[in-house]
């Protein structure tokens, strides 16, 4: 039997449990070879990521296996899905990697970090590419272990052992949730091989009501891999970690929900019920998210609520059935969030800057923006229509893009020469609202046939969708009048619940958790 | 629920009177030291507030209200005397410096016999009303506290960060905090029952609350003002962020009350937690309040302190030999030789300067340079083009009396309207394309739209091919307008006369200010010139060239016995320490006939620079080839740089001398240099002006990074990797906590070793002790820093009678 090509991309992978290893052995990660080496492991991985994505874009999805026992084993599945994550994670890896050399330069275990990252790194690779449920599970299942170690990266720090402690116990329940579908969903398909079950899920070959429970679990284990509310608390405690680890976690890590759902399409579309409920979710945490968000004072606090509305958004996308919308999301936002983190120390900089900027429109003038913004979206629909083709529950998200125009515009339009920035803003509007379509259509072309399609929108779609997004133009319209919202009295106390994420975590952990005092310690104190 | 009901009754006692009240407040009040933002981050002395007492009187207050220590661990100094570092002469030098009594051991081997004996301070912290709680309830309320007072105060004091800002920022601290927590439930949710409504029984004045806080702590008046000290000490950072605000108040002539409004909102706390705490706690206090009295009383607690002070003394008196024998080895010095230079160059007194200027002497044979404050006697506040507000462009310890303003070079009325409202319009489009960015919804359609373009931001970051601009340098075809002409001669006469510039100018005479470049980093203007207000310090000296340049102040110079000759040409330029390139600004104005000297010393700065980098190089542990060179080039423009340079990190001696007397000397960059010339001050005012500003300052930023690194938990900012930027003025580490006050662990050490090794500082002045002495009987605050042992000083007399120091009782010795 010729060795089918697609295994290679088990190489990545293993490149990087090979650097982990040599980074082990120098813990003070002096030694340049290491360094190296991981960097070779990032390169080859985006090598052999890119290759794998052409290889699926011309040949179509390809599955094939190393060792094999009733499905289980050593396989890969290599379509666009897993190709571009892998490569997503190939490279963000390479980068974070690059970024904790000197960062983390004079800390004794700066080896030790690198190793773990290293196999972190592993772990969420072997998860995108997994061709089978045991492997996608254990490797679930390494990732979040692995990931716990980086947490806990400064033990002697109370408030991090506490925010993982609270990772750790979602996670083990999300982990419970994706054990229990994958049991379902083997015993109903008589397999453990990706392509198998959902083939069998798809033919509608297994009746009764393991698909339906299967369904849910999963929709439960992507929302608590992807903080969604309410066991969301976690994230914005855990950014007590060196910066790089908040960075491959909110580039690389959390998205795992929205690679679950969609891994999962199949199973999720011939459930309803399942759809709409990560549907819900992924809304309520949107609106909730961004809520709270605008109230945070500190850079990565706000970054951290940011990724909280915007993995419910993917996961809102989700439920929708709008799967390439969903993944163009995910590998965009992981960009822009590893950059936001990696970048964090430029805060300083850029309040200042925002401070000596000229005041933007005031009054009546300042409706302008949006007026225009929403003018040129209805002018553009038709044409962003022709390209993105989409049914009328996933095109209503394109709303989305005009919403954002409009306070482009608004913030951009001077007071007194309204029409100064006008030209540019409408253009770069324009591109946005283009690009958005055009990106939704490659991704709806690359990823046909290995998702199903949309399915119908039903009146509970249209339940939650609708007040989602008349929540989100309300959350548009509170940071456009800022000053005249905030006098009113219902809003300050409004500031006040928000800033505290209405005290979820209060509720959720208070009982859980003996809140006894813990001495802290600090990092650099306990190991002079 | 009664307590709540009932806060009179439970709380009747005797109140203690309101002077005697206010009095303990201010005196709480002005034991913090000042933080500054980091936008423009200067050092300041952690201990500023406690010079007034002696150096081990301090460090057992400070482990009273931190549980903090002022002097390295006791097994740092015995490890050193292990070695040999710290001989027993030292020791016994230190012992003899020791005022005698019965605190201080009797020899040397007594002295060793203590200091055997284990020292933690960090166990010595007063207890507070919430510490106690945390204890009696077996759950911490402190946290809860601490948490929830340092997310209020990052949201009253945010300068921006949050997209939907507190309502009731425009309010007092207190009134808006009291605002704040008559909604917040998390108190209630975390168990403590009945907060919002004990909350709504507060007084809604600070005065009042104080008050009320003070009748029902029962404190007796003599403990009030360590209490205070001691609650403010929790606030952390925040304290230090209150009192800059009080000292900006205070440097216009206003006095403060921000940090009194956060002593009454921590006081409130104490406040509630005796009222819905119970009976045990509430009998805690009651046995713990004493503690506040007795402290200082316990003579072996103090002799703990006094022998630390006597260890640490030896370990600087260790340090002070060689430089002794450094400098009496270069003699008496010499008198001025009579050629002109070809070129003298001034440079900030920053150590970073020293190494420079010596490289720049051995390119340029027979250049001079001096040392000056890097602000040229220029204390202006700086308004760049477009902006309403200006930045303080001058030390500290100043508010800047004069106003200059930015505006495009040889420009019309109508050109400079053109480019303002250009400009604005480009930072308008900034603002929105930055609101698309990061607003909530509006960043749902950026990342599906446009979100993709940060691939390729991540691959030029992460590979270092963007080039990141400096920040708030000043652009070379702009200019500022300068101060008016009656003024100008005033500055440029003390500018002369300070830094000893009086005679014998050279064709041209370069002013350089200095400035930092770094990316990515929420430190970056700590690296930036402290004299300048953490700022690069080029405007300062582009305007203190153009007023020597002026011919108006060059006739009224003349007519003051300054005479500049009239081919001297002042030129401004501006160091970089990150990357040791010195460029020079305004080059269209240096007439054609100085081209080829301008030419010259521009080819000398290059060649100094290499030198430069080159000794700079090893201290960050690069090797000298073009390999290591780049690499410490590329620090400039490295996003994940930590330590972009070391800044002042190592700094250990101020002096202030003719360069004659340090010029053969390499003083490893440790040293901050004062041009100073006796001769030309017989008055001894420009003696004065040096002991009480200059050298002031390098006292503060020589405790900042003393404090940093002896303390790193307590004065320092803790771990970079941590560092999370809040309300846009500081950093906490990680998710919560307080701001973060002082230095990140990594600019004081490289991971197995300090870099800056803590010594206070050596301050040696090159004139008569009698004039020193003079100036110390004018200077209060100076004589305190001298005889609490807060800094060492020495004179150079004049004659040649070796390096003295002034030693306990103000005794001048010789030291050798």
């Amino acid at each position: 039997m010729p060795f089918p090509p697609a295994l290679l991309v088990l190489l990545g992978p293993a490149a990087f449990v090979l650097a982990a290893w040599m980074a082990m052995r120098d813990p003070t990660g002096r030694a340049r070879v290491p360094w190296s080496a991981s960097g070779a492991a990032g390169a080859l991985s985006l090598v052999l990521a890119l290759g794998a994505l052409v290889l699926a874009l011309l040949r179509g999805p390809q599955s094939a296996s190393l060792l094999a026992w009733h499905g289980a084993g050593l396989s890969v599945r290599v379509d666009v899905l897993s190709a571009s994550l892998f490569a997503l994670v190939s490279f963000i890896g390479t980068i974070v990697l690059r970024y904790s050399r000197h960062y983390l330069d004079g800390d004794p275990r700066r080896g030790l970090f690198a190793a773990e990252l290293c196999l972190t790194l592993a772990a969420v690779m072997t998860l995108v590419l997994a061709g089978n449920l045991a492997l996608l599970a254990a490797a679930w299942i390494a990732t979040s272990l692995a990931l716990h170690r980086l947490l806990l990266f400064y033990p002697e720090r109370a408030a991090a052992v506490r925010a993982a402690g609270r990772k750790f116990i979602v996670a083990r329940t999300g982990d419970a949730c994706l054990l229990g579908a994958f049991a379902l969903l083997a015993w109903t398909g008589r397999s453990a091989d990706l392509v198998t079950v959902l083939a069998q899920v798809r033919d509608g070959a297994a009746a009764g009501a393991a698909v339906p429970a299967a369904a849910v679990l999963l929709v439960l284990a992507a929302a608590l891999k992807s903080a969604q509310f309410p066991a969301h608390g976690w994230l914005p405690d855990i950014i007590d970690t060196p910066t790089p680890v908040s960075a491959l976690l909110h580039a690389g890590i959390i998205n795992g929900g929205g690679f679950l759902a969609i891994r999962f399409a199949e199973v999720l579309v011939a459930v309803p019920a399942a759809m709409h409920l990560l549907a819900a979710i992924g809304a309520i945490t949107a609106v909730y998210g961004s809520l709270v968000m605008l109230t945070q004072t500190s850079i990565k606090a706000s970054l951290a609520w940011s990724t909280i509305a915007q993995m419910g958004l993917m996961l809102l996308e989700c439920g929708l059935g709008a799967f390439p919308l969903a993944l163009l999301h995910l590998l965009a936002h992981s960009f822009y969030k590893a950059h936001g983190f990696l970048a964090s120390g430029t805060a300083v900089d850029a309040v200042a800057r925002r401070r000596a900027a000229a005041p933007a429109a005031g009054g009546p003038v300042r409706a302008l923006g949006p007026v225009l913004a929403i003018g040129l979206y209805l002018a553009l629909r038709p044409l962003m229509e022709r390209i993105d083709p989409q049914p009328a529950a996933i095109g209503a998200l394109g709303l989305l893009v005009a919403i954002g125009a409009g306070l482009l515009l608004a913030r951009a339009t001077p007071a007194r020469q309204p029409t100064a920035n006008l030209v540019r803003g409408l253009v770069l509007a324009a591109f946005a609202m283009l690009a958005y379509a055009a990106l939704h259509a490659v991704a709806g072309a690359a990823l046909a046939g290995s998702v199903p399609a949309a399915p119908a929108a039903s009146w509970i779609t249209w339940a939650i969708l609708g007040p989602t997004l008349l929540a989100f133009a309300a959350i548009a319209l509170v940071q456009l009048m800022p000053e005249t919202l905030q006098a009113r009295r219902g809003w300050r106390t409004a500031y006040v619940h928000l800033a505290q994420g209405l005290y979820v975590d209060a509720f959720l952990w208070h009982r859980l958790e003996n809140r006894a005092p813990t001495p802290t310690v600090p990092a650099v104190e306990a190991r002079r | 629920m009664n307590a709540v009901l009932l806060p009179a009754e439970h709380d009747a006692a005797a109140a203690p009177a309101a002077p005697t009240l206010q009095a303990a407040v201010a005196q709480a009040c002005r034991r913090v030291a000042p933080l500054w933002p980091l936008a423009h981050f200067v050092a300041v002395n952690p201990f500023l507030g406690l010079t007034d007492l002696p150096f081990a009187e301090a460090a057992q207050r400070v482990a009273a209200t931190e549980g903090a220590r002022v002097t390295p661990a006791r097994r740092v100094h015995a490890q050193a005397i292990a070695r040999g570092e710290i001989t027993d002469a030292d020791l016994a030098d230190a012992l003899a410096q020791t005022a005698p009594g019965p605190l201080r051991p009797a020899d040397v081997a007594e002295l060793k016999h203590h200091l055997a004996e284990p020292h933690e301070p960090s166990s010595d912290a007063l207890p507070t009303v919430l510490s106690l709680a945390t204890k009696v309830h077996r759950r911490d309320d402190e946290a809860l506290a601490d948490a929830q007072l340092a997310q209020w105060a990052a949201a009253h004091y945010d300068q921006g960060q949050a997209m939907w800002a507190s309502p009731w920022r425009g309010l007092r601290p207190y009134a808006a905090w009291r605002e704040q927590a008559q909604r917040d439930r998390r108190p209630e949710a975390e168990g403590w029952p009945g907060f919002r409504a004990a909350v709504r029984t507060l007084p809604a004045d600070a005065d009042a609350l104080i008050a009320e806080a003070a009748t029902a702590l029962a404190l007796p008046a003599a403990g009030l003002p360590l209490y205070f000290q001691r609650l403010l000490a929790t606030l952390g950072g925040w304290a230090g962020h209150a009192r800059y605000r009080d000292w900006q108040d205070e440097l216009r002539g206003d006095t403060g009350s921000e940090l009194a409004e956060l002593l009454a909102v921590r006081l409130a706390w104490e406040l509630l937690a005796l009222r819905l705490g119970g009976g045990r706690l509430a009998a805690a206090w009651a046995g713990a309040r004493e503690r506040f009295i007795e402290h200082g009383r316990d003579p072996r607690r103090q002799r703990a302190f006094v022998v630390d002070e006597i260890a640490q003394r030896a370990y600087e008196v260790a340090w002070q030999r060689p430089l002794a024998a450094k400098l009496a080895a270069t003699g008496e010095p010499a008198t001025e030789p009579a050629l002109r230079a070809p070129v003298q160059a001034v440079f900030c007194i920053d150590v970073r300067s020293e190494v420079f200027r010596r490289a720049l002497e051995g390119s340029l044979p027979g250049a001079e340079t001096l040392g000056f404050a890097g602000f040229f006697g220029m204390p202006v506040s700086y308004v760049p083009f477009g902006h309403d507000a200006g930045r303080a462009q001058c030390p500290a310890l100043l508010a800047p009396p004069l106003t200059v303003h930015e505006q495009p070079k040889r420009s019309s009325d109508g050109a400079r309207a053109a480019r303002l409202a250009q400009q604005r319009t480009r930072s308008l489009r900034a603002a929105g394309w930055q609101a698309f960015k990061r607003a909530a919804v509006a960043s749902f359609a950026f990342v599906e739209s446009l979100g993709l373009i940060y691939a390729a931001r991540l691959l030029l970051d992460g590979f270092g091919l963007a080039r990141h601009a400096p920040h708030g340098r000043c652009r070379d075809d702009m200019e500022s307008t300068l101060p008016p002409p009656e003024l100008r001669l005033e500055l440029a006469t003390n500018l002369l006369r300070g830094m000893s510039l009086t005679e014998r100018f050279a064709r041209l005479v370069l002013l350089a200010g200095h400035g930092a470049s770094s990316t990515n980093n929420p430190y970056a203007s700590g690296l930036d010139c402290g004299a300048c207000g953490g700022h690069s310090g080029e405007a300062n000296a582009r305007l203190a060239a153009r007023v020597l340049n002026d011919p108006a102040v060059r006739q009224g110079l003349a007519a003051r016995g300054i005479a500049i000759p009239a081919d001297t040409v002042f030129v401004a330029g501006l160091h970089d320490t990150t990357t040791d390139a010195l460029t020079v600004y305004d080059r269209d104005d240096v007439p054609a006939s100085h081209a080829d000297d301008l030419a010259r010393l521009e080819q000398a700065l290059a060649e100094a620079g290499a030198r430069t980098r080159t000794e700079r190089a090893a201290r960050l542990g690069l090797d000298a080839s073009p390999e290591g060179l780049r690499a410490l080039l590329a620090r400039s423009q490295d996003w994940s740089q930590p330590r972009p340079e070391w800044g002042v990190a190592g700094c250990a001696a101020f002096i202030a001398a003719p360069r004659q007397a340090t010029r053969t000397l390499d003083l490893s960059g440790r040293v901050f240099l004062h041009s100073y010339v006796w001769e030309q001050d017989p008055e001894g005012r420009v003696l004065e002006q040096i002991m009480s500003a200059p050298m002031v300052v390098a006292s503060w930023i020589n405790l900042q990074y003393y404090a940093s690194s002896v303390d790193n938990n307590a004065f320092g900012s803790g771990n970079k990797t941590l560092h999370n930027v809040v309300a846009g003025v500081g950093v906490m580490e990680g998710a919560g906590g307080h701001l973060r006050s002082g230095l990140p662990w990594q600019s004081v050490s490289d991971g197995t070793a300090l870099v800056h090794e803590p010594r206070r500082l050596t301050a040696v002045l090159a004139a008569p002790v009698e004039a020193i002495e003079r100036v110390l009987d004018k200077q209060a605050g100076v004589r305190e820093l001298v005889e609490h042992g807060w800094l060492h000083l020495f004179a150079l007399p004049p004659g040649g009678d070796g390096l003295q120091r002034r030693g306990a009782g103000g005794r001048w010795e010789r030291f050798a």
